[in-house]
């Protein structure tokens, strides 16, 4: 090793000089392999940060997140969603944990920021922070006298916060802000450094206020929520299993006791680490990525070894020298290895650069598509594996370069004047590498095209529903506002005269109210019995009043609309289905007239069948089930606002109009439908706009890579090519020779990717849960593009050697 | 330098007294291709002694170069035997003859075979380089710069080759041979891509260090040179047909022409 080492030293001083002489072998190598080493180096980050990376909190491994898990007698089963009064009934009769916090996330306005901003709200327990233990850049966290039911209005910021919304006030601590419709005092901001968890939305809270502020119902088992979660350590002596069913009978008794479980309900917990939470399905994703820049870097590994197979060819003399001094294979293998190493290296630090450059972007691109995106960066993991790649990069190339030389017959280049003749590259090798780059490109090209055509897909598919010149406004409740029924009265009122309003405004042609925009992500779903009380499912839903289907265009295929409600009294008595879920509730015949039921003692007749729309994302056979309730202002309110062609709505034509009604009434939102739309399809774009990227790198590569092994090998072949037309043969008979001859292996090529293809769909197609649909045409037409590049790569070389003067060739210019 | 080195000349197979540092038992070479075998080397015996200073000369593609390239180890014989020193290397490794060719060979080639991205002190230094056990800088530092001085050129020690003439070119390249201290000196044609002024030099000077004691083997198609040497070995067909030492003369015109 030392020997090697020492020899290898310098093998280096040489291999620099002689690269020095080369600059066209070493720039080209350089280029390809760094922005190859960049793509791989950043995916690789990705998938070492979400699979194997512990999070950035002390103990990490140990962090856990309890939840609720229900399932009722038709085998159907959800988790993840979690009833208040279930996790309090955790919090506050378990034994098993070290420390626990309850976790609850929500978007509040900053009130009293001039932007009034959006933010999201982590509601806390002291214990959260002793879990966590950030690092603070000023003041301090929670603490004990914070807990629950003492209802102190303290808050935390974190630093982007600080940053963001409060100027980096050093004098911070001690100040007041308003959140939502309560003041707090600032008590601390947590470090620069503090990466704190995100909710299932991959966001980053902006504050942490005590847990009492959260404003769920806590006495409700049956409204569940996804924003509702845990975080906790169990005690030394505790087991997960053992934590899993001492938590999933204490859930259980109280879950079927309420009033929400129906007979044969049942709740457990479920509990798993809090990076298997944060993480979830990503890595899917993330494997992906790899796998494609991994083609990618195979083609790359083609192409370079074809110029060090060429680079070896020049070598040999100076090979040849040094094995009559003495220079075992050995040495030539370093000397070979030295270069190598010195390229590889160089393009491993740009590859690094390049890498560096595709974290911002990914963070710019994909924070909220993808988890820990924060956390990406050079570490100690991604040096090791640069190091790692670029060392067996090197030898790699330099193997297959010194195989290349026959070393025993090197001693022929020493004879006679020193021309020495060329060694030649073997026909069967340059054909094996054009082959494989061929197969590689075009599977790559494929695989893409399959990832592109869904993206596209779901980009392009039509959403059933006027989205142009219609908007969605949300606003927040007024503060102190309840859910009783006089209240929810006033509040109807409230909505009406709100909606009467907007329809003063000049730009504003109709207005209708609903509780939800017609497309977000994620969905809501609520449950619907039949008039036996018998379930028959859990399926989206909106309340909306009578205007709604005409503003969004959406044509009743049965029955009428809800009728317009004088009576601010709300009745809620009639149900409008889809058409999708009108089919599957009642197959045969037409469901108007029929009577379903949200809750005993409450029916609702079926009105209207309304058309099927699209929400980007949602799975063709389920998405399409959804039912329509009258409007009652539950929750926060929601208008969808018509406007004239090419109008514009803003807050602040909006908020005036609101504050004359009611001082306490704010803002959430003001956006348009395409832009709902144009939010939903983002995640689809990117994936589209990546593979599109990446397909047309590899086919550069793959193009670079023909255009290479054709290039040596016409050179090799010029004096050849020379004799012919000097003995008067046509060029374009000679053209047609040598191009049939150089397509031969690009058709091989596309034979081993279409072989390969079918392998890899058997394969996939043994993963019972993976439904994919394969368009054929889709797929074919990677065949032309990949022929015309490489069709365009072995016409140049071959065009440039017959289209000289034979007698250069002859004199080997 | 040391004249008592220089004995009086006799013809040199009687001379048992001298060391023998190469003998080649029945050589053949054979290159087969696919369709013709060529016997390029078919039964030498040779017996080369220290401080020989021998020229191989004869026709074109009578196997002159083909018998250097089996002198040096760069080529295995098809049959026969051949020992260095005493040693059997018939039949080593390729490693091992590498090693050889290290420690007991230096070549001189008619093309000069530097290394054009080395300066000349690297060039000299390259056999050291491969030296097992590996040498100190400080002591590859002294034998190159002496080997340098033997043939006058430590003074262009950072030079690149081809800011050299031919003349220099072939110094350095004898530098080199001579560097690791090797037991004899294969020269293959030294003096083909030179001028005859150049050429005469590199002559001169290669019978300056036979003088000194350094045991030469040469392949020259030029008779004046050919007859500086002490042995003259006429190479035909693959097969020495004759062998003359300097002292009896002989000329033959035949074959002067046929090799000029
Ligand atoms: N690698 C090889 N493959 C096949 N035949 C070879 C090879 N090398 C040499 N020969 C043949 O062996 C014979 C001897 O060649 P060699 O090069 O030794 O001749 P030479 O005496 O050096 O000639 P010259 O004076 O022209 O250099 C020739 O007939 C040649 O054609
Ligand atoms: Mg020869």
């Amino acid at each position: 090793m030392k020997r090697f080492l020492r020899s290898l030293k310098f093998e280096l001083s040489l291999a620099k000089s002689a690269l020095l002489n080369v600059p066209g072998f070493s720039a080209t190598v350089i280029a390809t392999l760094s922005v190859t080493l960049g793509a791989l180096i950043c995916i690789f980050s990705l998938n070492h940060v979400l699979m194997v990376k512990s999070l950035p909190y002390p103990n990490a491994e140990n962090l856990l997140v309890v939840q609720h898990a229900y399932a009722d007698t038709e085998g159907n089963s959800f988790s993840g969603s979690q009833s208040a009064p279930g996790m309090l009934l955790w919090y506050k009769n378990q034994k098993i944990f070290e420390k626990f916090s309850l976790v609850f996330d929500s978007k509040q306005l900053v009130a009293d920021h001039p932007d009034q901003p959006n933010a999201l709200i982590d509601f806390v327990m002291p214990d959260y922070f002793s879990l966590l233990k950030p690092e603070m850049h000023l003041g301090r966290v929670l603490n004990e006298n914070e807990g629950l039911d003492t209802h102190k209005t303290v808050v935390v910021l974190s630093y982007q916060t600080w940053k963001k919304w409060f100027q980096s006030d050093v004098n911070i601590i001690g100040n007041k802000t308003m959140i939502g419709h309560t003041s707090y005092t600032i008590i601390g901001v947590t470090a620069k450094s503090f990466i704190a968890p995100t909710n299932r939305n991959n966001e980053a809270p902006d504050f942490w206020v005590p847990w009492d502020h959260q404003g769920l119902d806590v006495n409700n088992w049956g409204v569940t929520t996804r924003a509702l979660t845990s975080i906790g350590t169990l005690k030394k002596e505790i087991s997960i299993s053992e934590a899993t069913s001492q938590l999933g009978v204490m859930l259980n008794e109280k879950f079927i006791a309420s009033s929400a479980a129906e007979i044969g309900d049942s709740a457990t917990a479920s509990i798993q680490t809090l990076k298997e939470v944060i993480v979830g399905d990503s890595t899917e994703v993330a494997l992906l990525l790899l796998s494609g820049v991994i083609g990618l870097l195979l083609i790359a590994i083609t192409n370079v070894t074809n110029l060090f197979l060429s680079r070896a060819a020049q070598k040999q003399r100076t090979m040849a020298i040094q094995a009559a001094l003495g220079a075992k294979p050995n040495h030539l293998f370093i000397a070979m290895f030295a270069e190598s190493l010195i390229l590889t290296v160089i393009a491993g630090v740009l590859g690094l650069l390049v890498a560096g450059w595709g974290f911002v972007l990914l963070g710019e691109l994909a924070a909220t598509q993808l988890p820990r995106i924060s956390e990406l960066g050079v570490d100690n993991a991604t040096l090791l594996f640069t190091g790692g790649i670029v060392i067996l990069l090197a030898a790699i190339f330099a193997k297959l370069s010194s195989r290349v030389v026959k070393y025993d017959k090197l001693q022929a280049q020493l004879q006679g004047s020193g021309k020495g003749s060329g060694l030649q590259v073997s026909k069967r090798i340059r054909h094996i590498l054009i082959a494989m780059q061929v197969a590689l490109a075009t599977l790559l090209l494929a695989g893409a095209s399959i990832v592109i055509e869904q993206a596209l897909a779901t980009i392009l598919h039509p959403l059933g529903f006027n989205e142009e010149d219609v908007y969605y406004l949300r606003v927040d409740r007024p503060q102190g506002s309840s859910y009783s029924p006089e209240s929810l009265v006033e509040m109807n009122l409230l909505t009406l005269d709100i909606k009467r309003e907007l329809e003063k405004l000049p730009q504003v042609v109709n207005v209708s109210r609903s509780i939800k925009p017609v497309i977000y992500k994620g969905a809501n779903s609520m449950g619907l019995t039949d008039r036996n009380d018998k379930r028959v499912g859990s399926y989206a839903y909106n309340m909306v009043d009578h205007d709604y289907f005409d503003i969004l265009e959406l044509p009743l295929v049965q029955g009428r609309t809800f009728i317009e409600q004088k009576d601010p009294r709300y009745n809620i008595n009639e149900i409008i289905l889809s058409e999708s879920l009108a089919r599957e509730l009642v197959p045969d015949g037409s469901a108007i007239g029929e009577i379903f039921q949200l809750q005993p003692t409450q029916p609702l007749k079926v009105v209207g069948i309304v058309k099927d729309y699209y929400r980007p994302g949602m799975a063709e056979n389920f998405g399409y089930h959804r039912y329509f309730l009258p409007y009652a202002a539950f929750e926060n309110f929601g208008f969808d606002i018509k406007l004239a062609k090419g109008g514009q709505l803003t807050r602040e034509t909006v908020l005036p109009l609101l504050l004359k009604l009611n001082k306490k009434l704010r803002i959430r939102t003001v956006i348009s439908h395409e832009r709902l739309h144009a939010d939903l399809i983002y995640r689809h774009k990117l994936t589209a706009g990546l593979t599109i990227v990446l397909g047309l790198l590899s086919l550069l590569l793959a193009a670079a890579g023909i255009y290479g092994v054709l290039n040596y090998s016409t050179q090799m072949r010029r004096y050849e090519l020379g004799i012919h037309l000097s003995l008067g043969a046509k060029t374009h008979r000679i053209r047609n020779m040598v191009m049939k001859e150089s397509l031969f292996p690009v058709m091989l090529g596309m034979l081993c990717s279409a072989f390969m293809s079918v392998i890899i769909f058997l394969i996939v197609r043994q993963q019972a849960d993976f439904v994919i649909n394969i368009n054929i045409i889709g797929m074919l037409s990677v065949v032309p593009i990949m022929l015309a590049v490489a069709y365009v790569a072995c016409y140049i070389p071959i065009q440039a050697a017959i289209t000289q003067d034979p007698m250069k060739a002859l004199r080997n210019e | 330098m040391t004249i008592e080195n220089v004995t009086p000349m006799k013809p040199v197979d009687t001379d048992i007294s001298k060391k023998v540092i190469i003998e080649m038992k029945n050589l053949t070479k054979v290159f087969s291709t696919e369709s013709i075998e060529t016997h390029a080397l078919r039964g030498v015996d040779l017996v080369i002694y220290n401080q020989d200073y021998i020229s191989i000369s004869g026709p074109s593609g009578c196997g002159k170069s083909t018998l250097l390239s089996l002198l040096g180890l760069l080529d295995s014989p098809t049959s026969g035997q051949y020992f260095i020193d005493g040693l059997d290397v018939s039949n080593l490794t390729i490693n091992h003859r590498a090693e050889i060719r290290n420690s007991h060979i230096g070549f001189v080639f008619q093309a000069f075979n530097l290394i054009d991205e080395l300066s000349v002190f690297d060039n000299v230094a390259l056999p050291l380089r491969y030296r097992e056990p590996a040498m100190s800088a400080a002591d590859i530092k002294d034998e190159v710069l002496s080997s340098l001085e033997k043939v006058n050129m430590s003074h262009r020690c950072d030079h690149k080759p081809n800011q050299l003439s031919g003349g220099q070119q072939q110094r350095i390249a004898i530098a080199r041979a001579l560097v690791g201290s090797p037991s004899i000196l294969l020269v293959d044609e030294p003096t083909g891509n030179l001028d005859s002024k150049n050429g005469d030099a590199v002559m001169a000077m290669l019978a300056k260090l036979n003088d000194e004691g350094m045991t030469i083997c040469m392949v020259t198609h030029d008779l004046r040179y050919a007859d500086m040497a002490k042995r003259k070995l006429h190479l035909l067909d693959g097969l020495i047909a004759d062998e003359y030492s300097a002292d009896e003369f002989i000329s033959n015109d035949a074959t002067a022409q046929e090799a000029l």
